[in-house]
């Protein structure tokens, strides 16, 4: 794999993150990530993380007529998703048990 | 071009094809009535360019570590290029410049010329050295039928050669034949000849190199012409900021020392530092060391990292 997805606000995760809920079509998934994450993607930084993924193999669009293609995440995107929210979630615990924050479940490293 | 389609005109056409309909439709989707807001015309503006980067493999990491090498040693050629550009005026600016400066403060500036006289003469003899050691990959796309593709840019340079070198036989009988100070500036007739000369040289370095990367593009490079390539971009790259620099140390010295040549004053007299010709020309010059240094780190950070899988 070229690059790992790294910090939570990067376009690639908010996308996967939102893909994992379901297929979505370029608006649906801009107002889904500004939903849960508070992060407004502008029409260029989306298509941009979109086209990364599926080069990536990481999402795939499903067969559309309309010009608002859903796209759906994949095994390999599941895969890559969940090792970043691990690597994330890492950094969360250990944030909290250093400021003395209720600390969250996780998979040994 | 309508509306629409103009939003997306800052992508690739292969992009544009692929993503462009859907793109559009979500512009129509995220916009109020109005059209889309500024903020959304700076997001596609933004993306496209990088997608046009990408493209040229000159960000990210998901291309081959070669096209990544390529794309470095691109980036490289065209600040060479444009140094080429800047460095003609710089030798046309500091003609004489000796003869204005005292003795005692030549050490300096005669040593920073020496370094940029060295380096021009690196850069060009590695750039003939790669182009000597290209010909049979040259020779071998030829022959695969790829001349109709390159024919052109290739034929252009060419003739805008052969233009420049008769205008400057013909600019230098002319000259010979003016006084010295008709030749720097009293006679219009000559000056305009010399601009019209000077942006000529600039058309020609601009065309040859096109020509060089179009060919650079369809070469299939043998592990002789990857190990040139790879050098003389760093040899050029060096030379580049070389080069960049010591135009700057010359200028900074005869500021200090006779700032009187930098106006094309009498000796002595005051004058500012602030040449603008020479403003200019350092002002391609450190551009052009910034860029050779950004495809320098292109083309090393490309070839340290192993073979991606797609």
């Amino acid at each position: 794999m070229a690059e790992k997805l790294g910090r939570n606000n990067e376009p690639t995760v908010l996308v996967l993150t939102s893909l994992a809920s379901g297929a979505k079509h370029g608006h649906a998934l801009a107002r889904d990530i500004e939903q849960f994450a508070g992060v407004r993607l502008g029409p260029g930084s989306l298509y941009g993380a979109i086209t990364r993924l599926e080069e990536r193999g990481l999402i795939e669009p499903l067969p559309s007529d309309d010009r608002r293609r859903p796209y759906e995440i994949t095994a390999a995107g599941r895969v890559e998703l969940a090792d970043a929210v691990q690597s994330m979630a890492r950094v969360v615990a250990a944030g909290s048990t250093r400021l003395g924050l209720r600390t969250i479940g996780l998979r040994p490293a | 071009m309508s509306d629409d389609r103009r939003l997306v005109r800052w992508y690739p056409r292969q992009w544009r094809e692929r993503y462009g309909a859907e793109l559009l439709a979500l512009v129509e989707d995220m916009s109020d009535d109005g059209g889309p807001t500024r903020s959304q015309r700076r997001s596609l503006l933004l993306a496209g360019a990088k997608e046009h980067l990408r493209e040229q493999a000159l960000i990210g990491r998901d291309r081959p570590p070669l096209d990544r090498v390529r794309a470095g040693a691109r980036v490289i050629l065209v600040a060479w290029a444009a140094l080429v550009v800047a460095g003609c005026g710089f030798a046309k600016f500091s003609e004489h410049w000796q003869m204005g400066v005292p003795t005692r403060d030549q050490l300096v500036p005669e040593l920073m010329y020496g370094v940029v006289v060295v380096f021009a003469a690196v850069g060009a003899l590695t750039v003939t050295g790669v182009v000597v050691v290209a010909l049979p990959s040259l020779r071998r796309t030829f022959s695969a039928g790829r001349w109709r593709v390159l024919r052109r840019p290739v034929l252009a340079a060419a003739g805008l050669s052969l233009v420049a070198l008769s205008a400057t036989a013909g600019l230098a009988v002319w000259a010979h034949q003016l006084t010295p100070g008709q030749r720097n500036g009293t006679s219009v007739g000559y000056l305009a000849a010399f601009l019209c000369w000077a942006l000529l040289i600039v058309a020609m370095v601009v065309a040859w190199t096109i020509a060089a990367i179009g060919a650079e593009r369809h070469l299939e490079p043998s592990p002789l012409l990857a190990r040139a390539v790879w050098i003389g971009a760093g040899v050029l790259s060096l030379s580049t900021v070389a080069i960049a620099a010591a135009i700057l140390a010359w200028w900074i010295a005869l500021a200090r020392s006779a700032p009187w040549v930098l106006a094309g004053n009498q000796l002595g007299a005051p004058a500012s530092p602030w040449a603008w010709p020479l403003v200019g020309e350092a002002g391609v010059a450190v551009t052009a060391a910034v860029v050779a240094l950004l495809g320098a780190t292109r083309l090393v950070s490309a070839s340290r990292s192993r073979p991606t899988a797609r």
